[in-house]
């Protein structure tokens, strides 16, 4: 684990968390390295949630369990993090958040937000005070933040920028001055990097790989990308529709890629299950789809507004009959933009479904990142038909070149019944077996387009991690930081099909162990399925939580000493 | 052989006397006297005798999911707007399977041509009862008879804002095909419920009875009048045909914000990179 600070703000919905989160990783990601990630209860006001914000002079990757500094905003934001502080955790709040009796237990340092925010002319500005406060106990450089609040309340007129920087300016004196103050070492070299959520990497990527038809129906967490495509559709060109089920946005889906669209919805567990008709309406048609599926815990309406990585199993085999489809699971913000214009671009190569698989904790998490923009997917597929086109001819490439109506003489005859050439419902066994097989073997012609693992560490090493998805910042955090344990991670991005590659790493590690956020291991049990082999050391958590970096290397040490 | 008329040798999934097959002769017809381009024209089809009805007509076809027909008609409709979309499926998919996407694409208005067979009971899975079958009529799971209310199609077009909401009957063809000439026409979404026996299923609501039960509306019902449609619709004893109602509004492509009157298919447009690269700085 790099040396670190973590901070916490603890509150409840509605005090406007997220403006102070934008605005301290705003700034702190101009001068040093930073990871924010935020976790929230399933409503809309009260409640408590909280926003994570952990800052180093090293990369860093992943979240910290312990708090370093603590602040909070009323007087029920404590109890849920109780078990997060330790002896040296400085907590911060105004007169009465917290009872005289933990008063006692606690460092509490009461700090007066309301009555600076009032003085500096409104209690409105009683955020800004905060940002204040912590940009001066953190020493960040101030004409950021003086720039950040101008840009952010000029709509609201001169008095509210004024206003604002002179609530900064009370809350940055006050903090600066601090007694409990951490002491920050400053990285020796640093470029700034523009900060992404997992959420704005999906939604370039999307967008470099041609999307320009949506149809989706809203579920936690994968409502981001609908409201986000909403708002640059726009600009870009790409067509919403919010659908009154799951049921229909795939449906929907399936009809604008037929008709010459590249679309894709998004959803989460239990909508992506109302969905998996159609997936297997997309494997005997061939028609291609791009579904994002963003985990939440489950079963059922389970923890709505937590992360797990429970639903690699039912993205897998979702859908009756068999048909291939292509999983990718990001882990970098590079690998959002990345595998999410890809994504269309094997949808359409392949006429198959295209999984993006992410999480509630990957998308909303804050990473500084240098993404670029893939230039190649926007290739395209469809051909222009004939008067004698069949959309489902058996062409030497293995693929049937894939049409669409009103484009060409031809015309395209698409059929969920079995089918033959042209597209007419057929009972012909033998036909039947042709054209599964011929589905089925785009298996084999996708293997020259697998993505290949992540891998990081000395590939030498006896020891090799195996994760996948959201798991990638923490699993190579402990590795980069622990040399000693002779141990290698593989991370994989893209999930199904395993890529070839993966099994000889498998073989050729001493000891493997998976780290999942799922109780039962399913990449595991997938790897165990595929290979044949047996891997019995598994960190599993599924408490609706990520993995905290300060907690895995406990975890390693207690799957090692199985 | 006129355009649209299929040309294969093919072993008709029907049974002898099935209201389908006249019903098939008359979208040819009001296809060809359209005069419409045949790779212009796109079918959106479920699952049910009724949806196999693009097998039999030579135009392209999305043959997709029992129920979902409607929703691929409106998603195709809504990324190429220059094509001739019909929606076509029995009562059971349309109504029943599909009753949600049937209720909310009429919010919608898709430009599209919604055609609904209905002959009041399940065809394909023989005989059970269906979103439209009369009270009392015995089916093969409704033993006893029908006992829940039937759906009023008519009725909930009317109610939901639909702007065109006709009833057809396979057994008055030349009506019927203008009928179908009158909706594909028309600009926005167009029901039409056509009743038409089910020769092996339902032996109550016949050719005999449809003839006996339904009349033909004339020039004394003004189709704009709500209210007067709502009344037709409502009458389950005297069955109108014709057009019970239309109203003039924005189509989907019209009120989406995405076309801004640049109707250009999406697959004709381009996605601009470097403005994509923006979104990195």
């Amino acid at each position: 684990m790099h040396n670190s600070i973590t901070i916490v703000l603890s509150g409840e919905a509605g005090q406007g968390l997220q403006i102070i989160e934008e605005f301290l990783v705003e700034t702190l990601s101009r001068e040093t390295y930073v990871f924010t990630s935020k976790e929230v209860m399933s409503r809309v006001r009260g409640g408590n949630n909280s926003v994570e914000i952990r800052i180093s002079d090293q990369p860093i990757h992943a979240l910290r369990y312990t708090i370093d500094a603590l602040f909070l905003l009323n007087n029920h934001a404590l109890d849920r993090l109780r078990p997060r502080l330790q002896d040296s955790t400085v907590v911060y709040g105004e007169a009465g958040f917290i009872t005289d009796e933990d008063k006692e237990k606690l460092s509490y340092h009461e700090i007066a937000l309301t009555e600076l925010a009032k003085q500096s002319g409104n209690r409105l500005y009683i955020n800004t005070v905060l940002f204040g406060f912590i940009a001066g106990l953190l020493d960040i450089h101030t004409e950021n933040a003086r720039d950040l609040i101008r840009n952010r309340f000029i709509k609201r007129g001169e008095e509210t920028v004024a206003g604002n920087i002179r609530a900064f300016e009370l809350g940055y004196d006050l903090g600066v001055n601090d007694p409990k103050k951490p002491v920050r070492s400053k990285p020796t070299t640093f470029t700034p990097q523009k900060v992404f959520t997992g959420n704005d990497a999906l939604v370039i990527g999307a967008l470099a790989g041609g999307v320009n038809y949506l149809a989706a129906y809203p579920m936690s967490p994968g409502t981001s990308l609908m409201m986000s495509l909403s708002e640059k559709g726009r600009e870009h060109g790409v067509l919403v529709e919010q659908a009154e089920d799951e049921i229909a946005a795939l449906n929907m889906v399936q009809g604008a890629w037929y008709a010459g669209a590249r679309a894709m919805t998004t959803t989460s567990g239990g909508g992506f299950a109302l969905m998996t008709e159609a997936v297997s309406l997309a494997g005997i048609t061939e028609t291609p789809a791009v579904i994002h599926v963003a985990q939440r815990p489950g079963p059922a309406t389970g923890l709505p507004t937590r992360t797990e990585q429970g639903d690699l199993n039912l993205v897998v085999y979702a859908g009756h009959g068999e048909f291939p489809r292509v999983v990718y699971a990001p882990g970098t913000i590079e690998d959002g933009v990345e595998l999410a214009a890809r994504a269309f671009w094997m949808a359409d190569k392949y006429q198959i479904p295209a999984f993006i698989l992410s999480d509630q904790y990957w998308l909303e998490s804050m990473i500084p990142a240098n993404p670029v923009i893939p230039q190649t997917y926007l290739e395209r597929f469809v051909v222009e038909t004939d008067a004698d086109y069949k959309r489902y001819a058996f062409d030497p490439s293995g693929l049937s070149p894939r049409g669409i109506p009103g484009f060409g003489k031809g015309f395209v005859k698409v059929d969920s019944d079995e089918h033959d050439e042209e597209g007419m419902i057929t009972e012909s066994f033998d036909m039947r077996v042709r054209m599964h097989e011929k589905r089925l073997n785009k298996f084999n012609l996708m293997k020259k387009d697998e993505v290949e693992p992540l891998v990081f560490g000395n590939q030498d090493a006896k020891n090799l991690l195996v994760g996948w998805g959201s798991t990638y910042g923490v699993l190579r955090e402990w590795v980069e930081t622990h040399p000693e344990a002779d141990t290698s991670l593989v991370h994989l991005r893209q999930v199904y099909p395993l890529p070839a590659s993966l099994e000889e790493k498998l073989r050729a590690a001493k000891r493997v162990v998976v780290v999942e956020n799922n109780a039962t291991g399913q990449l595991a049990n997938l790897m165990q399925m595929t290979y044949g082999m047996k891997l019995p050391h598994r960190i599993l958590k599924y408490n609706g939580e990520p993995f905290h970096i300060d907690e895995l290397g406990r975890l390693i040490a207690e799957v090692n000493h199985d | 052989m006129t355009k649209f008329e299929f040309n294969h040798d093919i072993d008709m999934a029907w049974c002898p006397g099935c209201g389908n097959f006249p019903l098939r002769n008359i979208i040819v017809k009001a296809l060809t006297e359209l005069d419409l381009d045949p790779s212009q024209v796109v079918f959106s089809s479920g699952i049910g005798q009724a949806a196999k009805m693009p097998q039999y007509i030579d135009a392209s076809y999305f043959n997709g999911l029992h129920g979902r027909a409607f929703s691929v008609a409106t998603a195709i409709s809504s990324v190429n707007p220059s094509l001739t979309v019909i929606a076509e499926g029995g009562d059971g998919d349309m109504y029943g399977e599909g009753g949600n996407h049937f209720i909310h694409n009429i919010r919608r208005n898709p430009n599209l041509t919604h055609i609904v067979h209905n002959n009041m009971i399940y065809g394909l899975t023989k005989g059970q009862g269906s979103p439209t079958s009369p009270k009392e009529l015995k089916t093969t799971v409704q033993v006893d008879g029908v006992y829940n209310e039937p759906l009023n199609p008519m009725a909930l077009a009317v109610a939901m804002g639909a702007t065109f909401v006709a009833r057809g009957f396979s057994g008055d063809a030349e009506k019927t095909k203008e009928l179908i000439k009158k909706a594909i026409l028309h600009k926005g979404y167009a029901l039409i419920d056509i009743f038409h026996p089910c020769v092996t299923f339902n032996k109550v609501n016949t050719f005999a009875w449809y003839k006996s039960h339904t009349f033909w509306l004339d020039e004394s019902h003004d189709p704009t009048n709500k209210e007067a449609a709502m009344k037709l619709a409502l009458d389950e004893e005297r069955l109108a045909c014709g057009v019970l109602y239309q109203a003039e509004a924005p189509s989907y492509v019209e009120r989406h914000p995405f076309y801004q009157g640049d109707l250009t298919p999406l697959y004709k447009r381009e996605r601009d990179l470097t403005k994509v690269a923006d979104l990195l700085k």
